[in-house]
This record gives structure tokens, C-alpha cells and sequence, in this order.
């Protein structure tokens, strides 16, 4: 049963979504990691995403509502492998789908999006065996702890190539992330907490075209770094269900454009989201989930706000000898 | 045979009816709001504006109707001269159009005037009003108000010496989406009269300063009368926007670098 605590909170983080910071149809860069248990292999992933944005934080923290309908549909596939007790690794493909009902503006768009690839590092487990004195025990006290590490792709089109706003699907620009997550089961079989911290990098990027059209003066832009975090709760209702409750946000700094810091650029937001999940087998999870910002003035600052509809769909393929990674 | 009758008569009493709920011509509404008379002897001026009962900072888009012994002029034109006067300084001049000509289907002179200050307890404003050139009522006082949704900026090009003068006309209450971008283009020598650039070619870039990136779908602002120029601004999410315009002159930029802007609070 530990298997399936560390499991089914793993699912959780699988399918837990990111805020992207970019303007309103923007796609690329969420760092949905799939992850493994010990006793999985190697899993695929189906995820569906329905992001409708509802508005956005001004830089005085007003929130500002959308006068039009502007939404993604995120369709993606996912893969991890499983290398040995401590490092895994995965890849998320994601294929955006634009919507903008404006007047007189192109309203469909879709594309592939930034692909990324990321890894783990896990240091500890929880519930270890040990030998002591002989005797073979368990490890009631250490937490799961791993780091992370994410990779992203300009893949997608970026609005320098894009013909209008809902062609973008990617960013235009590599990002790194790297972060920590930790995990310690409170009551055995029914609560986890974890929490999730990373830091992302995104790389200088310089447009010598916007919108398609050459630029008489060629600039360089680079978003600022940008903290995430997420706090949650995982409670096993029985062997077959689970449901999650997680608390997150980021921060991010100023952008610079052409290495000149712009002022009061910074951003920042917070999001819920709640989670189900359900496993219909050994090898089958399924999980939809739903994410949400509060669109109200103080909660966020030049970022934009939606709401989330997903559903993860993950066929494993199991470990046969996971005891090889004790 | 009665009910034949009564049957017949309230069919021919509906389609009657039906016919006259045709629509009938309507007068249309002037957009034009009288603003103040002047007169003097047998001559008077009123002066009319599509903004409201009070002149604005920035475009006001005018009419004149002129009455020599309370008969109203037709034909012809009305020169409208507006100056500001600061106290203990000399007078200056603003943006307005030469000549207003009688306008047919408005029923009135029409013109423009661009105020670039309002009034104050130090700054007067002052207006000449001539038909024809044949009858004058000069120094006339009215007064200027703020206008929240008025822009304008003032750049002088090094290698002219022109003093420039952009003053925005629309988009006065940006939305999000695609807006018509309307401004009127001056220039004036030594702070003398302003004149009218009709040979401009402007180059628009919004851009969201606070989230760093601009827009597609934008239409440079093409001349269409006047100094006069229009196109349309994408503002793609709610916020602060600038909009850039670059503009050449006989293949010359005038403008400094960065370009002038507009700046948009866009709901």
C-alpha cells in the first residue's frame, strides 16, 4: 500500500498545472511532470486541457475582466521512464488550440507547443527498508525528496513568426527549471503533504521579426526569473480513489529588454486546484482535475487569470522487479 | 353573410394596419450641440461642436452657423481663429482649420479647432470669427475644458525645426480588440500658425508595457483629409498600452527614437 500512497501522490503531481505567465493565448512552458513510483516502469499519458482566461492583473493589482472569449485547448502526451531507484525522466508534448472571438481578428490558431523534458533525482523514499542488527525494518520517518529538472523548447510558434495572436503556441525562448519536492506521509494509507519549489530560467531571446514583419531595429527580451510554488493535500479515500487539494502561485521579476531592466513588470498570482483521481486497475489512472484563480483586485499582478478544466488519462507500464531499486 | 363581412373587413383592417408600420422617414438628429453665440450689430456666429455644450482640450470637431440681420448664411466660407492668451506673455497660436465651408447636409460651416490647454484664471481664449472676409467679430473670450480622453504630443525634429504636434482623436475609451486609431498631424515654424501635414506615413506599434509584448492585425494610419490619419490599434487584453508612432515625412523620420506615443487605458 506504501506503493500506492507514493503512486497516487505522484499521479497528483503529474497532472498538477502551472500558471503560464504570457499574454492571453499564449501556450508553452508548463512544467507538468510525469512522474514514477518505484514500482512503476514507465508510463504514457494523455492530458486534455480547457484554460479560459478570464482576465488579468494590471500593474496596480487591479483585476480586469475580458471583454471577449479567449481560450486554449491543450491536448498533450506525456512519457516517463524509470531508470533506477533515483532517476527518472519524461518528456510532454503539448498541441494548443486557440480561441479569440474579437472582431475583425483571426479567431482560430493551433499548433505543437514548447516541448519539454525534464528529470528527477530522488534522494530519499518514504518507507525505506533498512538492515538493523540483522533484522530487516522500515523507514517510518524520512520524507520522499527529490530534485527536479526541466528543459523547454521553443517548439511552438512564438509571436515573432505568429501570424496573429492565436497562431502562438510556444514561448520563443528556452527555459530551465530546477527545483525540489518533497513529500511526508501524515496518517498512513489516507493523508500526504508535499510541497513543490522551483526556480525557471528563461533564456534572452532576440526578435528580429514581430508578428512576421522584419523589425528596423532588432531587441533582445528576456522574462525575469520566476519562483513556483505549490502546497498540497492528498487524501486516499480508498484503495481505488483519491482526492487532492493544493495551493500554489508563483513569483516572477522584472523582464529585461535589451539588458535594460523594465520596472513594475514583476508578476505574481496564485491558483487552486482540485483533483480526483481514480484507477480503474493496476496499470490505469484516471484523473480530472480543475484549477482556479481568484479574479479579484490584490490576488495577482500583470499576470492572466483563468480557470482550468483537465483530465489525465496514464496507462503504466509496472517495474517487475522493483525490488532491484531497494 | 354578416361573419363574411366582419371577416373580410378585419382582414383588409390588419393589412391596413400592418402597412402603416412601414418606417417613415425620420429627421435625422444633428450631432452637432450648440456651444455659444457671439454677436455684434446685425451679425452673429453660433458655434457648434460634436463633443458636447463646452469646447475640450484636444480635436473639437465644429460648426458655425452665421445670421446677418437674422438671415442665415448659405454659402461662402467662415475663417475661425482661435489664440490663447497667457497673462504677462504673448499670445499663441493652436491648431484649427482655415477655412470652414458651408456643409449642405449639416446645415452649417464646418471646421475644426485643436485646443491645446484649457482655461485658467491666467490663460484666456480668445477667437476671431470672419464670413467672407467681409464682416469680423474679433476678440472673442470663451473658455476650454479638460478632456479626460484627449492626447497630444509635442516633438520638435532637429533638422527642420519644425515643432510637430500629434493630437489624438479616437480611441477616446479603448477596448480590448481591434480600435480605430484616429489623430491629426501639425506643424508649425517659430510658434507661427499651424499647418495641416498631409504627406505623412506612420508606422504604429502597440505595446504592453507591464507584460512586455505588442500585437498583430494593426493598420497603419493612412491619410484620408485634413492631417488627418487613421488606422486601427489591437489591444489584445485589458491594461495599460502604449501605442509608437513612427512617422517619415518625404522619407524622412521625423519623429525622435523611441517614437512618439499614445497612452491607452484599455477596459
Amino acid at each position: 500500500m506504501r506503493k500506492k500512497i507514493i503512486f497516487v501522490f505522484f499521479i497528483f503531481v503529474l497532472c498538477k498545472p502551472v500558471l503560464v505567465s504570457a499574454q492571453v493565448c499564449c501556450g508553452g512552458g508548463v512544467y507538468d511532470v510525469a512522474v514514477l513510483s518505484l514500482n512503476k516502469r514507465a508510463l504514457f499519458n494523455f492530458g486534455y486541457k480547457f484554460d479560459n482566461f478570464m482576465g488579468v492583473w494590471d500593474y496596480e493589482k487591479d483585476w480586469r475582466e475580458n471583454n471577449n472569449t479567449v481560450y486554449q485547448m491543450i491536448p498533450s502526451l506525456s512519457s516517463a521512464y524509470r531508470f533506477n531507484k533515483q532517476i527518472q525522466a519524461g518528456v510532454l508534448i503539448p498541441f494548443y488550440i486557440n480561441k479569440l472571438e474579437s472582431p475583425g481578428l483571426p479567431s482560430n490558431g493551433a499548433g505543437i507547443g514548447d516541448i519539454v523534458i525534464n528529470g528527477r533525482y530522488e534522494f530519499f523514499h518514504e518507507y525505506g527498508l533498512y538492515k538493523e542488527k540483522g533484522k530487516l525494518k522500515r523507514d517510518e520517518s524520512t520524507p520522499y525528496l527529490a530534485a527536479t529538472l526541466g528543459f523547454t523548447f521553443p517548439s511552438g510558434t512564438s509571436d515573432e513568426s505568429a501570424e496573429s495572436e492565436v497562431d502562438i503556441t510556444g514561448k520563443g525562448y528556452f527555459t530551465s527549471n530546477l527545483g525540489i519536492s518533497v513529500i511526508k506521509t501524515v496518517f498512513k494509507d489516507k493523508l500526504q503533504l508535499g510541497a513543490d519549489l522551483s526556480w525557471q530560467h528563461s533564456f534572452e531571446k532576440t526578435y528580429e521579426k514581430y508578428y512576421g514583419e522584419e523589425l528596423s531595429q532588432p531587441y533582445t527580451r528576456q522574462q525575469g526569473d520566476r519562483f513556483n510554488y505549490a502546497l498540497t493535500v492528498n487524501y486516499l479515500l480508498n484503495y481505488w480513489h483519491s482526492a487532492s487539494f493544493s495551493f500554489g502561485g508563483f513569483l516572477m521579476n522584472n523582464y529585461k529588454l535589451d539588458n535594460s531592466e523594465q520596472e513594475n513588470t514583476n508578476e505574481n498570482a496564485v491558483n487552486f486546484v482540485i483533483s480526483y483521481t481514480y484507477y480503474p486497475s493496476e496499470v490505469i489512472r484516471i484523473s480530472p482535475l480543475f484549477k482556479w484563480n481568484i479574479f479579484s483586485s490584490g490576488m495577482g499582478k500583470n499576470a492572466p487569470g483563468s480557470y482550468l478544466l483537465g483530465l489525465n488519462i496514464v496507462y503504466y507500464i509496472e517495474n517487475l522487479e522493483p525490488d532491484n531499486f531497494r | 353573410m354578416k361573419y363574411l363581412t366582419l371577416i373580410l373587413f378585419s382582414g383588409l383592417l390588419f393589412f391596413s394596419c400592418k402597412g402603416e408600420d412601414t418606417v417613415a422617414p425620420v429627421e435625422p438628429v444633428s450631432e452637432y450641440t450648440k456651444v455659444l453665440t457671439v454677436d455684434s450689430a446685425n451679425f452673429k456666429f453660433e458655434l457648434y461642436s460634436t463633443g458636447g455644450s463646452r469646447l475640450l482640450v484636444g480635436y473639437n470637431e465644429l460648426g458655425i452657423k452665421v445670421f446677418e440681420n437674422n438671415v442665415e448664411k448659405t454659402d461662402g466660407f467662415v475663417r475661425y481663429i482661435p489664440s490663447m492668451f497667457h497673462t504677462g506673455e504673448q499670445e499663441h497660436k493652436t491648431p484649427y482649420k482655415e477655412f470652414f465651408y458651408y456643409d449642405q447636409q449639416k446645415k452649417m460651416f464646418t471646421g475644426y479647432a485643436c485646443y491645446i490647454m484649457i482655461s485658467d484664471p491666467t490663460s484666456f481664449w480668445i477667437s476671431d470669427y470672419s464670413y467672407n472676409d467681409v464682416f469680423t467679430l474679433k476678440r472673442k473670450f470663451f473658455d476650454v475644458y479638460p478632456n479626460p480622453g484627449s492626447q497630444m504630443r509635442f516633438w520638435l525634429d532637429q533638422n527642420t525645426n519644425y515643432l510637430y504636434l500629434m493630437i489624438l482623436i479616437n480611441p477616446a475609451d479603448p477596448k480590448t480588440g481591434l480600435n480605430n486609431f484616429k489623430c491629426i498631424l501639425h506643424r508649425s515654424f517659430e510658434n507661427s500658425r499651424y499647418s495641416e501635414v498631409d504627406s505623412a506615413s506612420m508606422f504604429i506599434r502597440p505595446w504592453m508595457p507591464s507584460h512586455g509584448h505588442g500585437s498583430s492585425s494593426n493598420v497603419n494610419p493612412s491619410w484620408i483629409r485634413n492631417g488627418i490619419y487613421e488606422g486601427k490599434a489591437n489591444f489584445t487584453m485589458a491594461g495599460t498600452w502604449y501605442v509608437y508612432d513612427s512617422i517619415s515625412v518625404n522619407n524622412q523620420f521625423i519623429t525622435p527614437n523611441p517614437p512618439v506615443y499614445f497612452v491607452f487605458d484599455v477596459r
